[in-house]
C-alpha cells in the first residue's frame, strides 16, 4: 500500500502536466510507463504496456472545452497493475492485458468526470478571486488562487491513481481465483486487436485519401521488405 | 518640450525585459485555473500580474480593476495564448498611456479567441502530438534496449517541445511587437511548413507500424490477419463517425473476442 501511495504522489504530480501546467507532454503513457518501469525494476513489461496504451490514446484530442478521457492517469494505473500482476501470474498474460486495458478505459472515464468536477471547483475559486478584487485599498495576488486550483488537481490525481491501483488489484485478485489459467490462450488476439484499434483510431483522425495513400505506401513498403527478408 | 515630457511618460509605461520573461514563465500555468465561466482567464490574469504591478504600482484600485477585467472570459489554445498575451501587454501599455480604450482591447481579445483555439488545436493536438508519439511508439517497437528507448524519449521530448516552446516564445514577442496587427499572422498558411513536416512524419510512422504489425503472410495467420484488419476498420469507422473514444477503443476488442468465439476456439 505504501508503494501505491508513493507512486500515486509521484505520478499525481507528473500528470498535472497533462492539462494544468507546462504541458510538455511528459505525462503521456510512453514517458510515465518508462518511469514506472525504472522505479519498479520491471522496465520491459512497463514499456510494452505503455507503448500499447500510447497507441490507443494517440487520437485523443482535447479540443476546446470538451471533456476527454483522462488517458494519462488511467495509463499510469493500468501500467502499475499490469507489471505487478504480470510478475505474479505470468501464465495469465493475455487475460491480464485484456483486463488492464478495460481498467484503463474505465479509469479514463472516471478521470474525465473528475475533471468536470475540478473545472466547477475552479469556477468557485475564480469567483472568490473576483470578489477579493473588488477591494480598492489593497492589491490582490492571484498566486494563492492558482495554487489552490493546482492543489485541488493534485489531490484529485493522487486519489484517482491510489484508488485505481487498489480497486484494480482487488478486482484482479478475485478474477485470478475465478478464471482458470488454461483459458489464457483464448485471449491471445487481444494484443493484435489493440494494435489494430490504435492504428485504426489514428486513421480516423487523419481521414483523407491523400493521408491514407501515404500510410498505405509506407505499410506496403514494409510488407515488401518483410517478404524479401 | 511638452512632447518630450509626454514621450518620457510614455517610455516609463513600457514593460521591462524581466517582467516580460516573468509573464512568459507564468504563462506555463495558463490552464491551471481552467473553468467553465472564464475558461483560461484565471491563468491569463495570473500571467499578466507583473504588467499590472508595473503599470499601477501605487494604485491598488487600478491594479485590482486591471486583473478583474482579465478574469472576465478568455479562451485559447494554451501555447498559442502567448500571441494574445504579447499583444495584450502592448495594448495595456497603450491603455495606460491613454492611446487605446478598454473596450477596444476587449473587442480585440474576443476576436482572438477563435483563431488561437482553431490554430493550436489543429496544429498541436491534431498533427504534432499524434505524429511525435507515433514516432515514439515506432521507436519503442523497433528498439528493445532501455538505453535506446531513453534516447527515443529524449528525442521525442525535443521533437514535441521545440515547436511548443517556439510558439510560446515567438508568439509572445511577436504579439508584443505587432499589437493589434498580430491577427494577420494567425493563419494556418503561416504554419504550413511545421504542419506538413509533422504530418509527413506521423503518417509515415503509422504506415510503418501497420506494416510491421500486420500478421503476415495472411494465409499462414488467417485469424490474426482478419482480426487486425477488422480492428483497424472498426476503430477508424467509429472515429470518423465521432463515436465516443471509449466505444472506438473497446468495440474492436470485443469483436476480436467474438470472432474467436464464432470460429470455435473458445
Amino acid at each position: 500500500m505504501s508503494d501505491s501511495l508513493f507512486l500515486s504522489i509521484i505520478f499525481g504530480l507528473i500528470c498535472l502536466d497533462q492539462r494544468y501546467i507546462f504541458q510538455f507532454n511528459i505525462s503521456q503513457p510512453l514517458f510515465t510507463s518508462t518511469l514506472i518501469g525504472l522505479i519498479t525494476g520491471h522496465t520491459q513489461e512497463a514499456v510494452y504496456f505503455g507503448a500499447l496504451v500510447q497507441l490507443l490514446w494517440l487520437s485523443n484530442l482535447p479540443i476546446g472545452a470538451s471533456v476527454i478521457p483522462d488517458g494519462n492517469i488511467a495509463s499510469v494505473i493500468g501500467t502499475i497493475l499490469y507489471i505487478k500482476y504480470n510478475a505474479i501470474f505470468a501464465e495469465h498474460g493475455y487475460f491480464l492485458l485484456l483486463i488492464s486495458i478495460f481498467l484503463v478505459v474505465l479509469f479514463s472515464y472516471v478521470g474525465g468526470q473528475l475533471d468536470i468536477f475540478a473545472r466547477y471547483r475552479n469556477e468557485h475559486i475564480m469567483n472568490r478571486a473576483l470578489k477579493s478584487l473588488r477591494r480598492e485599498n489593497k492589491k490582490v495576488r492571484l498566486g494563492p488562487y492558482i495554487l489552490a486550483s493546482l492543489t485541488g488537481h493534485f489531490i484529485i490525481n493522487v486519489i484517482l491513481i491510489f484508488t485505481g491501483i487498489e480497486s484494480g488489484a482487488w478486482l484482479l485478485d478475485i478474477l485470478y481465483l475465478k478464471v482458470p489459467s488454461v483459458l489464457n490462450i483464448h485471449w491471445r488476439f487481444v494484443e493484435i486487436a489493440l494494435i489494430g484499434t490504435g492504428i485504426g483510431m489514428i486513421l480516423g483522425i487523419y481521414h483523407s485519401k491523400k493521408n491514407y495513400t501515404l500510410i498505405g505506401v509506407a505499410a506496403v513498403l514494409i510488407l515488401i521488405i518483410r517478404m524479401a527478408a | 518640450m511638452k512632447q518630450t515630457e509626454q514621450e518620457r511618460e510614455h517610455m516609463e509605461k513600457r514593460i521591462s525585459f524581466g517582467a516580460k520573461v516573468s509573464i512568459l514563465l507564468r504563462s506555463l500555468f495558463i490552464q491551471a485555473g481552467w473553468n467553465y465561466k472564464g475558461m483560461i482567464s484565471m491563468g491569463f490574469g495570473f500571467a499578466l500580474a507583473p504588467l499590472a504591478r508595473m503599470l499601477y504600482k501605487n494604485d491598488p484600485a487600478a491594479y485590482n480593476a486591471f486583473l478583474r477585467r482579465h478574469l472576465g472570459f478568455f479562451n485559447a489554445h494554451p501555447y498559442f495564448a502567448s500571441y494574445a498575451l504579447g499583444a495584450i501587454v502592448r495594448l495595456e501599455e497603450d491603455i495606460a498611456a491613454g492611446k487605446v480604450s478598454v473596450d477596444q482591447e476587449e473587442h480585440f481579445k474576443n476576436a482572438l479567441i477563435g483563431p488561437l483555439g482553431a490554430l493550436g488545436d489543429q496544429l498541436f493536438w491534431g498533427v504534432i502530438r499524434p505524429a511525435v508519439f507515433a514516432f515514439g511508439v515506432l521507436g519503442y517497437y523497433l528498439y528493445d534496449d532501455i538505453k535506446d528507448q531513453l534516447t527515443i524519449l529524449l528525442l521525442l521530448f525535443i521533437l514535441y517541445n521545440l515547436p511548443h516552446l517556439y510558439i510560446r516564445i515567438h508568439g509572445f514577442w511577436r504579439g508584443y511587437r505587432d499589437g493589434y496587427k498580430v491577427c494577420r499572422i494567425l493563419k494556418m498558411e503561416n504554419f504550413r511548413f511545421i504542419k506538413r513536416a509533422y504530418m509527413g512524419l506521423g503518417l509515415f510512422c503509422v504506415g510503418i507500424l501497420a506494416g510491421l504489425n500486420a500478421p503476415f503472410p495472411p494465409h499462414v495467420l488467417p485469424m490474426e490477419f482478419l482480426i487486425f484488419i477488422v480492428s483497424i476498420v472498426t476503430a477508424a469507422y467509429l472515429k470518423v463517425l465521432k463515436a465516443r473514444t471509449y466505444f472506438a477503443m473497446t468495440i474492436p476488442i470485443l469483436i476480436a473476442l467474438l470472432l474467436e468465439l464464432i470460429t470455435g476456439n473458445l
